[in-house]
């Protein structure tokens, strides 16, 4: 069975990555040692990724770890709380360019920059039950502004600071 | 190295690339802004670093180097504040002062034990530049006769190195490494004309030209690791100290402490002398090693002075001064000799070096021995500025302390929460600035949740950042070896130096296989 649940995630994932990078590596040139073309090394890497991957996963299954390498909580809910603020800046940069994508956001405004890190800040500082005393929500907000001050000033960030409507 | 070569030309031409109000004005920056981050706890160095990337990638390379360079040494300086006046230390090179620069603070000492601090990082910090100074043309000169299957060795032995010291299970550093290879060598492949690993809807945002071997991706993952990472772990209630521990206590309402006004007497500088040297020498040589740096030298050097100073009155870690002396030599001694190989071989012994070389390689400089021939200004320029930045944390730290030491106190008393959402932020606009159209956030992003889950599988992201960052230079060197050899990988053994450097990469894992239990060091 699983004797240490930390590494035999971590070996899964590991293994996953080097046999993905592997395959992707032989869509390219491989070449020879002597003429290497862009595949040959990350397959190389690839291969010794996955086998490293499998000790990993042999190790986790073989030695007993303290606690079972089971861990309290993963904590992904903060996780999912500063990527959904970070994805929130992004949309506000202007979306209709992405590939894939960006053709659902045709038409779509330009939020800006304040509407972006407003809706980032909003995103992250509430948590733990009981709620954020104002003292967080001021400083926070003082810092945030700070730094956005920082940027568009001395530092020049290419984004208009407030919406603007899409161009035509 | 050339017969016409000069130390006091290379001097000259340093201290004049830093002369000017904008290079000044730049190193004062970086250390202030390292010096306020060495207070936080958690957040240190790499932090600071991180979040300055973007920003100065407007500028040209000295200039930016300038000011990055700051960072670690003010940050060295900065943590010894609040591990003397709150026994919190706010880097983890400087929990060797607490022991016993706290115990000072509550005898009434605490300007004694601060002002000792400062003394003995200043001492010590202008004694490894010196060292590296001196040293540095011979290593270089050695590096140039390297081949390139030497230089793919010793890249290998810095590698292994830095995985071997890394703290947590050795099997996942090395994974973490080769993973940081793979991703290293994402995006544009110069050698081949080649795209790798791009889908082709991608091909405009990482091809030629926002292609990830420019810098963009450099930049993201250091962010995705450093910033994004670290603050969810944070957030979700983990200690970024120690993942999977739960996090450290609150800080305590600081205790009375007293007598920031004193100084330590003529006979206790006497006294702590030949330990401000035993550090600075010990974190000299260990600074240099892979995986050292700052923290190595600071805990092997308080080891060292509790053996040395064993029948000294008071013991070491009820208040001496030694005991604050030594480690903060060591430490800054540590942070400034990394700088060697880093410079002269383009091969990084810690993080921040790894950060320091992705940063010369945003400025199209190729790392390695030839950047003393190619760039003296840079090479001299970022040397003389460490000694102009170090004058200025003393001017910081011993007569205008009065002011200087509340403010930083201060911002401790900022609540944690909004200052991860400040963090956070400026992480956010510099991914902005990366690419057109929020490009660099999604990077950001993609990254950070690559970031958060392998540490909280326990994978420490300082491998891969290493291999991120010595991937290109790795790949070439392999091809240009086996390109001369016809495809004969005996090669590696054949030359001697490049043997021997193999060798010593084997020693190294093995003496971990063989290791019955590795501590954790953090």
């Amino acid at each position: 069975m699983i004797k240490n649940l930390q590494d035999f995630l971590a070996g899964l994932l590991f293994l996953a990555l080097g046999i993905g990078f592997g395959w992707a590596a032989t869509r390219h040139t491989l070449g020879a040692a002597a003429d290497m073309g862009p595949g040959y090394v990350p397959l190389l890497l690839g291969l010794l990724l996955g086998l490293l991957g499998l000790l990993i996963l042999f190790k986790a299954l073989t030695f007993e770890a303290l606690g079972g390498g089971r861990v309290a909580h993963w904590g992904f809910g903060p996780l999912a709380r500063v990527l959904t603020g970070l994805l929130w800046l992004a949309l506000c940069s202007g979306p209709g360019q992405w590939p894939w994508v960006g053709a659902w956001f045709t038409g779509w405004p330009t939020l800006g920059l304040a509407a972006g890190v407003g809706g980032l800040v909003l995103a992250v500082v509430p948590g733990e039950p009981g709620g954020t005393p104002g003292r967080v929500w001021l400083w926070s907000i003082v810092l945030a502004s700070a730094v956005c001050v920082l940027w568009v000033g001395p530092l020049g960030l290419d984004l208009p600071v407030w919406p603007t409507r899409p161009a035509h | 190295m050339a017969m016409d070569f000069s130390w006091w030309d290379s001097l000259v031409l340093g201290l004049a690339a830093v002369w000017g109000w904008q290079a000044l004005g730049l190193i004062a920056l970086g250390v202030l802004v390292g010096s306020v981050f060495g207070v936080l706890p958690g957040l240190g160095p790499v932090a600071a670093i991180t979040l300055l990337l973007p920003a100065t990638l407007g500028l040209p390379s000295l200039p930016a180097l300038l000011v990055l360079a700051g960072v670690y040494y003010g940050a060295q300086y900065g943590g010894s504040l609040p591990a003397i006046v709150l026994d919190q230390p706010g880097e983890a090179s400087s929990v060797m002062t607490s022991h016993d620069g706290h115990p000072l603070a509550l005898q009434g000492r605490a300007g004694a034990a601060l002002s000792m601090a400062t003394l003995s990082s200043f001492a010590a910090g202008c004694l490894a530049i010196a060292a590296v100074v001196v040293l540095a043309p011979g290593v270089v000169s050695l590096g140039l006769q390297f081949g390139a299957a030497e230089r793919f060795m010793l890249l290998v032995v810095g590698l292994v190195g830095a995985t071997v010291l890394a703290s947590g299970s050795f099997l996942k550093a090395l994974a973490m490494t080769v993973l940081g290879l793979l991703l290293g060598l994402m995006g544009w492949d110069v050698q081949t004309g080649t795209a790798r690993f791009v889908p082709e809807a991608l091909e405009p945002w990482m091809g030629r030209h926002n292609g990830l071997a420019e810098g963009v991706g450099f930049i993201a993952l250091a962010l995705g690791f450093f910033v994004v990472a670290p603050v969810a772990t944070e957030l979700a209630g983990f200690s970024t100290h120690a993942p999977g521990e739960p996090p450290a206590a609150p800080p305590r309402p600081a205790p009375p402490v007293g007598g920031m006004d004193t100084r330590p007497t003529r006979a206790e500088l006497r006294d702590a002398l030949p330990a401000l040297l035993r550090g600075t020498g010990l974190g000299a040589v260990l600074g240099v090693v892979p995986g050292g740096g700052a923290l190595l030298a600071s805990l092997a050097a308080y080891r060292l002075e509790m053996v040395v100073s064993r029948q000294h009155v008071p013991a070491l870690g009820q208040g001496n001064l030694r005991g604050v002396a030594a480690p903060e030599a060591a430490n800054n001694a540590g942070a400034q000799t990394a700088y060697l190989p880093m410079l002269a071989l383009g091969l990084p012994p810690n993080t921040v070096m790894a950060l320091l070389l992705g940063a010369l390689g945003l400025h199209a400089i190729e790392p390695g021995p030839s950047v003393m021939g190619v760039q003296p200004g840079l090479f001299w320029g970022l040397l003389v500025s460490m000694w102009v930045g170090n004058l200025f944390l003393l001017l910081l730290n011993l007569p205008l302390a009065r002011w200087w030491v509340p403010t930083l106190l201060r911002v401790l008393r900022l609540p944690r929460r909004a200052l991860l959402t400040g963090v956070l932020v400026a992480g956010g606009l510099g991914a902005l600035a990366l690419g057109p159209h929020g490009w660099g956030v999604w990077l950001v992003m993609g990254l950070g949740l690559l970031g958060f889950v392998l540490q909280r599988l326990g994978c420490e992201g300082v491998a891969l950042l290493l291999g991120f960052v010595l991937a290109p230079g790795l790949e070439e060197q392999l091809r240009r070896t086996l390109q001369l050899s016809r495809g004969d990988w005996f090669v590696f053994l054949e030359r001697p130096v490049s043997a021997l450097l193999l060798m010593a990469a084997i020693l190294l894992l093995l003496v971990v296989v063989l290791q019955p239990r590795r501590q954790r060091s953090r």
